[in-house]
């Protein structure tokens, strides 16, 4: 599913992720933990296409990302989605609309995007919500819109960052629980995060990364 | 294409200071280059009328025999260089004279001056050898003199050379300026849609997806300023057939305003806001 093979990447020459290499499989719910700097997000870039690797192999689903075309990435990100730390919704719509944004851009008909936006909400308990502006909402429902967007296209992977960084945590626990659904319903999910509360005590593998390489 | 005309309208709506004061001036730069480029034309016309219109007066000697002259004229009828020959006899020539000047006055004389003449109208494709064929008519021995109005259709095409050439830089110039007024409004309406097109592009927008409200908004900028210039020389052209204009300046009504500019100019309006908007949006990379 994701493969990475003596993955190196450096900014302005200085080595952000060395000789990383790992396997992530199939349905497989994986947390990337490690201290600031340690190349957590870069990972996460990388796999999302928003970031080339200097050296090495990185393959997602049937692409190869260390040879992808930039015409090629829409169509990697329409299977692989990205949760975001800081969200990036539309603050100028509402719930209904920032969800039902990524079937707009795949141009599926106005009836089939209102049945799926409405079944996403049901799952993560926004129905009510709707056609509330996003910008009045609490920081962990709009991390639960962020989640029902990025899962409404029915997606291979899901990539979160810090998804649970500005949230309380009652709304930590609800968003992990989400993400834990949504891998039982065959998705793969990582998750990159600091906090070791998040997979402490759980049976989820672990890979950690400090500066830059896999430990 | 109807989801992306629906986010043009509503974008340039959102924007509506920017975008009336772009679809002005695009409309003024349409209009100025309109007229000039009738001006250009009818200038065109004129000097072309006046050129297939001068023809060429070949004096003949005196005491030349009349199957002579009919001799001669036939050769230039034959002749490709000429569209069209007309003999005036001196006798013809005088009767003329005479409408023109007081016959008591010609009486005076005793006899009749004026010299057989032949009228020769020179192809347009032949009025660049002018200078040689003169020449050569003049060699000729029954020619006593040729005259060309040579002054006059040198002056007009010399006016008209001069005229299109600084049409053709004030016409690339407005084009130009069009092309920046597009290419401003749509990139200063991307930028400020530069976090929308961001989450866009992070949900799997393909590049294709991202342009069509703005290649939209700029055809709708480039049609819309060139509709209201067409419109505009439309009011003209009946303000300029209307009898109060007519009465004090009749030469108007010779202005020929050529039918294509109605379809022509909302085309490249449309087609220049296209353009520019490409050239505005530049590549959309993925990040």
């Amino acid at each position: 599913m994701i493969t990475f093979l003596n993955v190196y990447k450096y900014y302005d020459s200085i080595p952000v992720l060395q000789n990383v290499s790992f396997k992530i499989e199939k349905e497989e719910l994986i947390f990337v933990t490690g201290p600031s700097g340690a190349g957590k997000t870069t990972l996460l870039k990388l796999i999302f296409g928003s970031e080339k690797p200097d050296e090495g192999e990185i393959e997602v689903e049937d692409f190869k990302l260390s040879k992808i075309r930039q015409s090629e990435i829409p169509h990697l990100r329409r299977k692989v989605t990205f949760v975001f730390q800081d969200f990036k919704l539309r603050q100028d719509l509402t719930v209904y609309e920032n969800i039902a944004l990524p079937l707009l851009v795949m141009g599926q008909k106005e009836k089939d995007i209102k049945q799926k936006v409405y079944d996403t909400l049901k799952k993560v308990n926004l129905r009510q919500k709707a056609d509330i502006l996003v910008r009045t909402l609490s920081g962990g429902e709009q991390q639960k819109v962020t989640i029902a967007r990025a899962i409404i296209t029915n997606p291979r992977v899901i990539l979160a960052d810090e998804p649970t960084g500005n949230l309380d945590p009652d709304s930590s626990k609800d968003v992990m629980n989400l993400f834990k659904n949504i891998n039982l319903s065959g998705c793969t999910v990582v998750i990159a995060t600091h906090n070791p509360e998040l997979f402490n005590n759980t049976n989820y593998r672990v890979l950690h990364l400090k500066e830059g390489k896999v430990i | 294409m109807n989801k992306s005309l629906i986010y043009a309208i509503k974008s340039l709506w959102l924007n509506k200071w920017s975008t009336f004061m772009a679809i002005l001036s695009i409309a003024v730069c349409f209009f100025i280059v309109t007229l000039l480029s009738i001006g250009l034309y009818n200038l065109h016309l004129f000097s072309k009328k006046l050129s297939n219109k001068t023809a060429l007066l070949i004096y003949l000697k005196e005491g030349l025999l009349t199957k002579d002259i009919a001799q001669f004229t036939e050769s230039l009828q034959k002749n490709d260089i000429f569209s069209k020959i007309k003999l005036i006899s001196k006798e013809d020539a005088l009767k003329e004279m005479k409408d023109i000047i007081e016959p008591s006055l010609i009486e005076l004389i005793g006899f009749n001056p004026l010299p057989d003449t032949i009228e020769a109208y020179i192809k347009e494709k032949n009025l660049n050898n002018l200078e040689e064929i003169i020449k050569e008519l003049k060699n000729h021995p029954y020619v006593e003199d040729v005259y060309y109005p040579s002054n006059i259709v040198h002056a007009v095409k010399t006016l008209k050379i001069t005229l299109w050439n600084l049409g053709i830089i004030i016409l690339t110039l407005l084009g130009v300026s069009i092309s920046f007024i597009i290419y401003a409004t749509v990139k200063n309406h991307y930028w400020k849609k530069g976090e929308e097109i961001e989450i866009l592009k992070l949900l799997g927008a393909t590049p294709s997806y991202i342009r069509y409200p703005f290649l939209t908004e700029g055809g709708l900028l480039g049609l819309t300023g060139s509709l209201i210039a067409t419109l505009s020389i439309f009011f003209l052209y009946f303000i300029i057939h209307s009898k109060n204009i007519t009465s004090y300046l009749p030469a108007i009504t010779h202005v020929i305003i050529p039918i294509e500019v109605f379809y022509l100019l909302p085309s490249t309006g449309l087609l220049l806001g296209v353009i520019s908007d490409l050239i505005a949006l530049g590549r959309i990379r993925y990040q």
